[in-house]
């Protein structure tokens, strides 16, 4: 994917750029507000970094600005303001995801390829399938290799989103927004309590194991057969 | 500050001049009320005196001759005294008899009460008189005039007039000096305020303004003032002891960080081993900074701010959703989670701080527990409080403890080898304040009962909390947390 960093902490920014090449992405860098809009409005790119506070023009200011002119690219915003009312006036912007700084870089890719992926129209799909795995969302029924899955209502939930972005890195902190709506990382890791369960469930005996630990990142659901 | 002296004496000013003015309105007005009626009073007296006699004498002048009526009037003149003025005139104004020369020519033939100054008769006093009365004309002709002398009343009036305009005199001194008085009074216990103050921004932190004997409103300005500046005071010394605990609990991992940084860098460059290093010290980094975050989560609630976005929440619905976050790890250690939460318990709040709330209870439970133990949450309202308890059958919270497991970074010397920053329940008191509650740690023995209670509407029973804080200020953080 074709990425546009417009932050102007030099450093931060190198970080972002040099971890996206090496993930195998081409990553452009804007400095200031006003070169990252030019950029954002000429330049083909999947999906943009912005940076909450930046000179010459914010990044809401960006955004607003890009929606204003009928360009739907998603954009991450990046901000030192990790607290609710930023992430509402973020989204609210226009924005389609809010990562409060610091945060893990394996966070920001994960983040970036899952809204590269729903930019493209299919999440309205209500039959899942990945692999030999099957999810009916209006149904409500799992079934693996024709069999039947019985999962609590909690790890359906989970199973869906994952498979909504199979073959993408999932991290523990979108599961938590995504899956319970919670804005914060309990102390203990209950969310790999949880995904060991799921993979109890999804990956019985004998059968290739789809749900994947990625170190140091999340969860991946295998996606090639 | 240079224009500190002229606006307060601005103040003495305007208040005396505003005093002054109303009392000299008002005694003005009395004092002129007075002066009218007491003459509207005396002049109807006399007009009715006139009147009667007129009405008198009317009948025993009927048909009579000149001679016979000046007899009749002199005769009754003489039983009236020498208040009377009277004059018999012919038609052509001529004195035939009477005490008064001739009539003034500006009055009428014919005319009822008035007054004029009374004609002196050539060489008397030049000290003018005046009468009042009526004229008539007699069916033969003649006109009569009947009046009363009153120069003593005129007298009488000028003399109250004069009394008057003294009292006003004395009432506008008097005024001025009370109002001065008054205003000055007033400034210097603003005044005394205003030094304080200023002594207090300029450094002098422990002074306080000083409250007088009569305990009136300035006392009272002065006590809530001095209060505001304990209250200060106790933030600020609560502000430089969370900094210090802030610093010395970052250091440790911080030159944790350092020292394997500078160790690795002192050993062969050698890959693997960087790799590790940095590995390990990505992992530090996270813990501090988690900490940080928890820090600004407490710090956050504990400014009020979230309160501008306060909705409808169900706790029993939080309660169901963390337990249900949790039951996979309790189970996966051998604790019985128990949830007891059927009904929905809703109040004004923000739900993630709540949810945060809950999650640190059951985590510290879960986390101390033993294998084999019970852990049983529920939310239950007794229709003015919500009501959230976490009780467990674990190890529990040392009674000298607990007063101090609020405190940030606070941990008990045998969870020190736990995972944990020891700001769990730091966040929960400042969530529970932050929506008007208390929390209260109680001893089950064996274990921990952590209830939390909760106003339905945080905005009404902040104000009673504060209320209650003000009353018994050392009862409150006891055992017990308390907004």
């Amino acid at each position: 994917m074709r990425v546009l960093v417009i932050e102007d902490d030099e450093e931060a920014a190198r970080y972002v750029v040099k971890g996206l090449a090496e993930s195998g992405h081409v990553a452009d860098h804007a400095a200031d507000g006003t070169r990252g809009l030019e950029l954002a409005l000429s330049g083909p790119y999947d999906v943009l970094v912005v940076d909450r506070m930046l000179p010459k023009l914010d990044g809401v200011a960006i955004v607003a600005a890009l929606r204003r002119s009928g360009i739907t690219i998603p954009v991450l915003v990046l901000s030192a303001l990790g607290r609710v009312e930023d992430r509402v006036e973020g989204l609210k912007s226009g924005a389609d995801d809010y990562l409060p700084k610091p945060f893990a870089f394996a966070e920001l890719l994960a983040r970036l390829e899952a809204l590269v992926r729903r930019a493209k129209p299919e999440a309205a799909e209500t039959r899942l399938r990945v692999a030999d795995l099957e999810l009916d969302v209006v149904r409500r029924t799992v079934r693996r290799g024709g069999a039947a899955i019985d999962l609590k209502p909690r790890e359906f939930r989970i199973l869906e989103y994952l498979m909504r972005h199979a073959g993408q890195v999932v991290t523990r902190t979108m599961l938590l927004e995504n899956v319970w709506d919670y804005q914060f990382d309990p102390q203990t890791n209950v969310i790999d309590v949880h995904m060991s369960r799921l993979r109890q469930k999804i990956d019985g005996e004998g059968d290739r194991p789809l749900l994947q630990t990625v170190r140091g990142a999340g969860y991946r659901l295998r996606s090639e057969a | 500050m240079s224009d500190e002296p002229p606006r307060r004496s601005s103040l003495i000013v305007r208040f005396t001049v505003a005093y002054a003015a109303l009392a000299s309105l008002i005694m003005a007005g009395a004092l002129g009320f007075l002066y009218w009626s007491t003459r509207d009073a005396q002049r109807r007296v006399v007009d009715r005196e006139v009147k009667s006699e007129m009405d008198r004498l009317w009948p025993a002048l009927q048909n009579r001759t000149v001679s016979e009526k000046v007899s009749v009037l002199t005769t009754w003149t003489e039983a009236e005294g020498h208040f009377v003025v009277w004059s018999l005139m012919s038609r052509t104004r001529e004195r035939i008899a009477g005490n008064v020369p001739s009539l003034p020519a500006e009055i009428a033939a014919e005319s009822e009460d008035f007054e004029f100054p009374i004609p002196a008769e050539p060489g008397a006093s030049a000290q003018p008189e005046y009468a009042r009365g009526r004229v008539v004309q007699l069916s033969s002709g003649e006109r009569l005039l009947i009046a009363r002398n009153v120069t003593d009343l005129k007298e009488f009036g000028g003399r109250i007039a004069r009394a008057s305009i003294w009292a006003f005199g004395a009432t506008l001194v008097l005024a001025v000096a009370a109002g001065y008085g008054f205003s000055r009074s007033v400034a210097r216990r603003l005044d005394a305020i205003n030094r304080s103050s200023e002594a207090i921004l300029a450094g002098d932190l422990a002074r306080r303004i000083p409250v007088g004997e009569p305990g009136d409103e300035f006392d009272e300005l002065a006590a809530n003032l001095n209060r505001m500046l304990d209250r200060l005071e106790s933030l600020m010394r609560g502000m430089r002891e969370v900094a210090d605990d802030i610093a010395h609990d970052m250091r440790s991992p911080i030159s944790r960080l350092r020292s394997r940084s500078e160790v690795t860098l002192m050993g062969p460059p050698d890959a693997g081993a960087y790799r590790q290093a940095l590995e390990q010290t990505v992992k530090d980094a996270d813990d501090v900074l988690a900490m940080l975050n928890a820090l600004l989560k407490i710090a956050l609630a504990e400014s009020g701010e979230p309160r501008d976005r306060f909705t409808e929440v169900d706790v029993a619905a939080v309660v169901r959703d963390t337990a249900e976050v949790y039951e996979p790890l309790a189970e996966d250690k051998g604790i019985a989670l128990e949830v007891g939460a059927p009904a929905p318990v809703r109040l004004r709040g923000e739900p993630h701080l709540l949810s945060q709330a809950v999650a640190n209870l059951l985590d510290n439970a879960v986390k101390y527990v033993p294998a084999g133990g019970h852990v049983r949450v529920s939310a239950e309202s007794d229709g003015r409080r919500a009501r959230v308890v976490v009780a467990d059958d674990g190890p529990g919270i040392p009674e000298s403890f607990r007063e101090k497991a609020f405190d940030r970074f606070s941990r008990l010397e045998a969870s020190r080898s736990a995972p944990g920053s020891g700001l769990g329940l730091s966040l929960v008191r400042a969530v529970v304040r932050l929506h008007g509650g208390t929390v209260t740690l109680a001893d089950r023995s064996p274990g921990l009962e952590v209830a939390i209670e909760l106003p339905h509407d945080a905005r009404t029973s902040h104000r009673a909390a504060a209320a209650a804080d003000r009353a018994a200020p050392a009862a409150a953080d006891r055992a017990t947390a308390r907004t």
